[in-house]
């Protein structure tokens, strides 16, 4: 309460005609003067002022209360060597923001990462941040808070993507596609971002034990896994903003108990589709290659045949295939990502038997 | 206000030529230190706590109000025992079951048919988002 007696001295609104000397003279005051920690909460900002920057307030209050009181940038200025925050500015212009404990409850960190992004139009509005909360207090006070704490990241995105959805409009996404989207993006690089500084092997462990609750995946496969999230559903011509999805925009995650006998049968004939789909993409790609670049086709032919052919040769090649090397790649994962399917088939047709012995 | 106009009818405010501020009592700050002392709060509590202040913001931005000074030391905590929300491990000397979450100091809190000044005060740095920084070099 200290604080509300020192401010309000300074909060004097000053226009561009009325900035007189002392005006002047008492912000650099305020800028210089290190020791005082309440005359330090005032600085001189000119810039834009609206419901984007509150979003981020916001975001730095969440910050204050999950850490429970604690000054915000206090430890980042401690660790740099900041004494004012007038130095601190730059490095939040590069994109620093108080750092997160990994205790701290899944939903406040991306909250606050949602709250911070550097693009301010790509925060969310009150009234989404209003409801995310009352889903999630609903849900401690029905499930308790270790049934919450289990829930998988995907699972947290999904319930605060049904969130977004604006009644008043017949149920139009409005927080939409791309805001989830750079949701999860945003936490990642906010990770990272902190992980460059701090050399952190640990952190990214703790990460990958946030983000997933299978281990087993390597890193490239979840790099894949998240870009399949995010841009293989739904149709390509429409713009993001445009598309509006009636079910979840993430899948749920996969069941790691055995599943039940009924949602077997489901999950073969999913699997199966998904086989069939895979299946097509791949003839579209073959059919690709062969209408868009019949000429390297031949060429790779002959190189084929000839085995031993010259480093020039090879280098105007390999410009001409740069397109076709593309689309092998992609035939590549859609192999690996058939062999991962009839692998998951072959387990489920397996555990029937496994479930029946066992039960 | 209500009292204030009341007893402007029955006379007795005219005799001073003085200006008076009647403000409703608010129980408790939600304040940086408040949230030190209560260490053993749960996740359940501190979303309700941030919850109440979205909720205030909301009804802001919902009327076309930008609050631009939003920190933890703008809000407080009040009690109210009708349609607040419950407080589960509140010591019990403070006496609180219900409590509301109240937005305060709208000292630097903007309507968007103001006129926008180029320069102006406001607020903590460390709340301020990067494109509202000054830029100091």
């Amino acid at each position: 309460m200290l604080a509300h007696l020192h401010v309000p001295l300074l909060k004097v609104r000053i226009s561009t005609t009325n900035l007189s000397l002392l005006s002047v003279f008492s912000l650099v005051f305020f800028l210089r003067n290190t020791n005082s920690h309440f005359n330090l909460y005032v600085a001189l900002q000119s810039g834009e002022y609206n419901e984007y920057t509150d979003a981020y307030g916001f975001g730095v209050m969440l910050w204050e209360i999950a850490s429970r009181g604690e000054e915000p940038f206090r430890r980042e200025m401690n660790e740099k060597g900041i004494k004012t925050f007038g130095n601190l500015v730059p490095y939040v212009l590069q994109g620093m923001r108080p750092r997160a404990n990994d205790n701290w409850h899944f939903l406040f960190r991306v909250l606050m990462s949602w709250c911070w992004h550097p693009d301010m139009k790509r925060r969310p509005f009150f009234w989404i941040i209003w409801k995310v909360l009352n889903e999630y207090c609903r849900l401690l006070h029905r499930d308790g808070e270790e049934v919450v704490g289990r829930m998988t990241p995907e699972k947290a995105l999904d319930i605060i993507s049904n969130c977004c959805v604006d009644e008043s409009k017949q149920g139009e996404r409005i927080a939409t596609f791309w805001q989830t989207k750079g949701l999860l993006d945003e936490y990642l690089s906010w990770r990272k971002y902190d992980e460059g500084e701090d050399d952190g092997s640990e952190e990214e462990e703790e990460e990958s034990s946030d983000e997933d609750d299978d281990e087993d995946e390597g890193k490239g496969k979840d790099k894949v896994r998240d870009i399949d999230i995010f841009y293989t559903k739904g149709p390509k011509g429409a713009s993001p903003g445009q598309v509006r999805y009636q079910n979840s925009i993430l899948p749920s995650a996969e069941p790691s108990k055995k599943p039940s006998s009924k949602n077997q049968s489901d999950d073969s004939n999913a699997v199966k589709e998904e086989q069939a789909e895979m299946l097509k993409r791949i003839q579209n790609l073959k059919n690709k290659q062969l209408t868009e670049s019949p000429v390297v086709v031949e060429k790779e032919q002959q190189k084929e045949s000839s085995v031993a052919t010259s480093t020039s040769e090879s280098s105007e090649l390999e410009a001409s295939l740069g397109e076709s090397q593309q689309v092998k790649n992609e035939q590549a994962l859609m192999a690996e990502r058939l062999q991962a399917l009839k692998q998951r088939q072959l387990a489920s047709a397996g555990s029937p038997d496994s479930s029946l012995g066992s039960s | 206000m209500y009292i204030l106009s009341e007893y402007y009818h029955h006379g007795s405010l005219q005799s001073y030529l003085r200006y008076l501020f009647i403000l409703q009592y608010i129980f408790n700050g939600f304040s940086p230190s408040f949230l030190r002392k209560q260490q053993q709060l749960s996740w359940l509590e501190l979303m309700l706590l941030a919850k109440g202040a979205a909720a205030g913001l909301m009804h802001m931005h919902a009327i076309g109000v930008t609050h631009r000074d939003i920190a933890t030391r703008n809000m407080l905590i009040d009690r109210d025992g009708k349609s607040g929300e419950p407080f589960f491990s509140f010591p019990a000397k403070f006496f609180i079951n219900m409590f509301v979450v109240r937005v305060i100091d709208f000292g630097l809190a903007k309507e968007d048919d103001d006129v926008v000044n180029l320069a102006s005060i406001a607020g903590a740095p460390t709340c301020a988002a990067p494109e509202s920084t000054y830029k100091y070099h």
